[in-house]
């Protein structure tokens, strides 16, 4: 299998002199091609941190980070971006939607950005729109649909381009169960029929059993790693499991 | 004290959003100081006969002044205060009783108030020299001007805008006290919907504005107040229509193309835009008719002013002539020239006939409305029309041969406010004698001063020594100088040595008397119009950048998913493009047809200082363009995530 993601020895060091904190210490991740991964931890453990550099939008204070081949620790401003459009796809939690924008043209925007031919825009959204439920609402605005509707309307932004990753900060963070488990569901099916990589950082172990395999990180290093096997509820389980031994801050977790 | 002092804090954190509006504010009170501080000095008192004039027009001046900058602090006013009603919300849960909040913000006002009168009167004191001299040297005058601190200005200025910053700041704590503590959150989360644009009434704009344009040309010149009206309603309203509705329809048809709309930054672009045409379109048409309105005046004045000569020349073509009084006195004058250091390019004496005459197709003779009432015209041979021409109206030359057509010289001719005669028949009589001629031609000048000559009419040589008979021969002699605009003192050396009942011909004068007026009028309507500009500018300046404060999340997201800085730029910069540009052009667009007219009235071409105008307007706002872009995109620019 490809390996899509390559973190070697990260270190993210915040504050300045004499009032130094390091967020995270020593990390080393690899990701390989359709994986469905989880990172897991307390709050304060470094999650955030490290999937925005990841996502290229912040910077390891030490450290590689690989994608698809490509080192980004090497790359300047335009790379960046280039990159990003090409080859990254963002779910937030609080869903980065254009309230100026329909949903249908929410979607289609990294697309319009790289000029794509406008006949193969349209099949594009045809599929994604298709495969994450939100064909009849393309017309609307952000302002109009549901919680659940902008995270999936996100999500479709997130694969119309086929990117090598997927990443998403808490996406289930303002939504109801409900509506968690449609996305979840959507995520999934993206991942068994996409073959998309996916990467998420969730509190929640019930979003968490959806994935195949869980990174639990604490205090910037990395704690243990799960992968699923048997049924979900089974999974869920080991997951709180470790979560106990974990400690910290589990008050959000059921 | 403690809420002042937090109100001192307040105007320190929205220093950014407040610097444009308070730097407006201090050049509208250094401008209604400088009026004021003209119309107290001695100067202007000094000049004897004048002093009036200009104390009458930097009046009017400084009331326009006062309007408008009521308008403007009141503008400011609402708009700051609907933006910090959040803040103000805030205040309120943290429990400041709404009275303190209210009176928080009237302290912030009367600071901001102090400030800026400070701020004025002192730029003003300071420019007031610098700008006196201006005036002088657009009147005409080379004088000196001291330093000097008119007492009555500072305090004129004081009474004024105090009372404008203090009603400012009762309305603001109104606006506050009248507030609901739900309505005060409100004010930020409005509903983002798509703007609809009735494809009629968008249609409808344009036929409006298009419409006036043509009532201005044809309905004005028929009856002028009714046409004024009829313009000014269709154009006014149908600018307003233009922004709300067919920019916006505008937009909505270019989404349709699906090829170009769906390509690169486009689409962003685009939308953004439309939403934010949506929200400004009133600002943005105010501002267009703003426009316009300095435009139109700064243009006039500015045209009027470069057009003295000419009009001086209309009455009086020559600097110096008189009825012939022999060789003896022509030799005085030329020693009187000689002396004051001239020398004259043109010296003749030129011969006329005056003769009774009519055109029977006009009711009246121009000159005999404009003249001292009596039915004749001049005669003048067309050699010596055309040596003054030559000299005096270079490219006028006529050629006339045979003993019936004829040109006549009629300044105060234009074809649309006179009646007209070209073609027709011209009598001319002497006892029972009568004889016809055609009018083969009319020309806008004046080849002998008014003061001598009816109606000038050029006949060929021929015809000239055949009437002869006709009338009585009269000769003028004519000058010319080679510095006409310096004949001041020779003019007055003249009228000494000239016999009491004979006229001196002469345009210095009414030149002077000209230039003083309409030095007056163009340094009013200058400043009036850099005013505007700059209060219409920094109103553009701070909406913008209140929006780029509210949508910088938009930014942020597009930076998140992939859109470099350059194309963020591109964005920003082309919306802000479209921000600007349109309004100017409307405004520069309804100016242009405006000052068409005035082309027509004084029926002289007045491209070059129009185009001046309209350049160094747009020149200034192209640099407010440049600094809205550059604030709009360090703001979003300083957002991380
Ligand atoms: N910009 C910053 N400057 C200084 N310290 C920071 C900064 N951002 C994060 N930190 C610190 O780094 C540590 C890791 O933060 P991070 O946001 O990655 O945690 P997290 O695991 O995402 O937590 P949560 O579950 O609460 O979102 C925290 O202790 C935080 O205080
Ligand atoms: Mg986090």
């Amino acid at each position: 299998m490809d390996t899509v993601l390559t973190a070697t020895n990260l270190r993210k060091v915040y504050g300045s002199r004499g009032n130094l904190y390091a967020a995270l210490n020593s990390i080393d991740l690899e990701i390989e091609k359709g994986e469905f991964t989880a990172i897991m931890g307390p709050s304060g453990a470094g999650k955030t941190t490290l999937l925005n550099i990841i996502s290229t939008i912040d910077f390891p204070t030490s450290g590689t980070v690989m994608v698809d081949g490509q080192n980004i620790s090497k790359m300047n401003e335009n790379e960046l971006s280039d990159f990003r459009r090409k080859k990254l796809g963002f779910i937030f939690q609080d869903f980065n939607l254009l309230d100026t924008l329909t949903v249908k043209e929410n979607i289609i925007l990294p697309l319009t950005l790289s000029s794509v031919k406008h006949t193969d825009i349209e099949r594009k959204l045809n599929e994604v729109s298709e495969m994450l439920g939100i064909k009849d609402i393309l017309q609307k605005y952000p302002m109009e649909i549901s919680g659940g509707q902008k995270q999936r309307t996100a999500a479709a932004r997130a694969v119309i381009n086929n990117p090598a990753l997927i990443l998403a900060d808490e996406p289930t963070g303002a939504l109801d169960s409900r509506s968690s488990a449609d996305l979840l569901g959507c995520l999934e099916n993206l991942n068994k029929t996409n073959n998309s990589t996916i990467l998420m950082v969730t509190h929640d172990a019930f979003a968490a059993s959806y994935c195949k395999r869980i990174i639990f990180i604490k205090d910037g290093v990395l704690f243990t790693e799960l992968y699923r096997s048997g049924t979900r509820k089974e999974f869920f389980q080991k997951i709180l499991d470790v979560l106990k031994t974990l400690g910290g801050d589990n008050s959000d977790i059921i | 004290m403690i809420l002042f002092n937090l109100a001192f804090k307040n105007i320190r954190r929205n220093f950014y959003s407040y610097f444009m509006y308070f730097l407006s504010m201090v050049f509208s009170i250094l401008i209604y100081y400088t009026f004021v501080s003209i119309k107290y000095s001695q100067y202007a008192l000094e000049l004897a006969g004048l002093s009036t004039k200009i104390d009458a027009s930097m009046g009017g001046a400084s009331i326009v002044m006062i309007i408008f900058s009521a308008i403007f602090i009141w503008y400011s006013n609402s708009f700051f205060t609907k933006k910090r009603k959040k803040e103000f919300g805030l205040y309120s849960m943290m429990g400041v009783k709404r009275r303190q909040i209210g009176r928080m913000f009237f302290y912030e006002n009367v600071l901001m108030g102090v400030l800026a009168v400070i701020g004025g009167i002192f730029f003003g004191v300071l420019l007031s020299k610098l700008f006196t001299m201006m005036l002088m040297k657009l009147m005409g005058y080379n004088i000196a001007v001291s330093f000097v601190i008119s007492k009555e200005a500072i305090f004129d200025t004081l009474k004024v805008f105090s009372v404008l910053f203090f009603v400012a700041a009762l309305q603001g704590y109104y606006i506050i006290y009248r507030y609901k503590l739900i309505d005060l959150f409100k004010a930020e989360s409005k509903a983002e919907k798509e703007p609809k644009a009735n494809p009629f009434l968008a249609v409808l704009s344009v036929i409006m504005v298009a419409t006036s344009y043509v009532t201005a040309h044809t309905l004005f010149f028929m009856s002028p107040i009714i046409g004024m009206l009829v313009t000014l309603f269709l154009a006014i309203s149908g600018t307003y229509v233009f922004f709300s509705v067919f920019m916006v329809f505008l937009m909505k048809i270019s989404k349709k193309n699906k090829k170009r709309y769906y390509k690169s930054t486009k689409m962003i672009a685009t939308t953004n835009l439309l939403f934010r045409i949506k929200n400004n379109s009133r600002t943005l048409a105010t501002i267009a008719v703003l426009s316009a309105t300095a435009l139109t005046a700064i243009g006039f004045s500015y045209s009027y002013y470069y057009n003295i000569l000419p009009q001086a020349k209309l009455t009086n073509p020559f600097s110096v002539s008189y009825k012939y009084q022999g060789e003896e006195f022509n030799r005085q004058v030329k020693e009187i020239i000689e002396k004051n250091g001239q020398k004259t390019v043109f010296d003749k004496k030129i011969s006329i006939i005056n003769i009774d005459a009519d055109i029977p197709a006009i009711k009246n003779l121009p000159s005999e409305i404009y003249g001292d009432g009596q039915k004749r015209v001049s005669v003048i041979s067309q050699s010596q029309f055309n040596q003054i021409a030559e000299k005096i109206f270079p490219g006028e030359q006529v050629y006339l041969d045979g003993y019936t057509n004829v040109i006549v010289c009629d300044n105060s001719y234009s074809t649309v406010f006179t009646e007209k005669y070209e073609k027709e028949i011209l009598e001319l009589t002497n006892g029972d004698e009568k004889k016809e001629l055609r009018i083969y031609a009319i020309k806008i000048i004046q080849p002998i001063s008014t003061f001598f000559s009816y109606l000038p009419v050029i006949v060929s040589d021929d015809l000239y020594r055949e009437l002869r008979h006709f009338g009585d021969e009269q000769n003028i002699q004519c000058y010319e100088l080679n510095k006409p605009l310096e004949a001041g003192n020779i003019i007055d050396d003249i009228r000494k040595i000239l016999p009491e009942n004979v006229y001196l011909g002469q345009y210095y004068n009414y030149y002077v008397s000209l230039k003083e007026a309409f030095g007056v009028m163009i340094f009013i309507s200058a400043f009036l119009g850099i005013v505007f500009l700059i209060a219409t500018g920094t109103i553009i300046y701070f909406k913008q950048l209140t929006e780029a404060n509210e949508d910088w999340r938009r930014y942020v997201i597009l930076k998140n998913i992939g859109v470099s800085k350059k194309q963020l730029k591109k964005i920003i910069s082309g919306q802000m493009k479209t921000i600007f540009a349109v309004p100017l052009i409307v405004g520069l667009t309804h100016a242009s047809f405006a000052l068409a007219i005035l082309v027509r009235v004084l029926g002289v071409t007045l491209i070059k200082p129009i185009i001046m105008t309209f350049t160094a307007y747009t020149l200034i706002y192209v640099l407010f363009y440049f600094l809205t872009v550059s604030s709009y995109t360090k703001i979003v620019l300083s957002h991380r995530n």
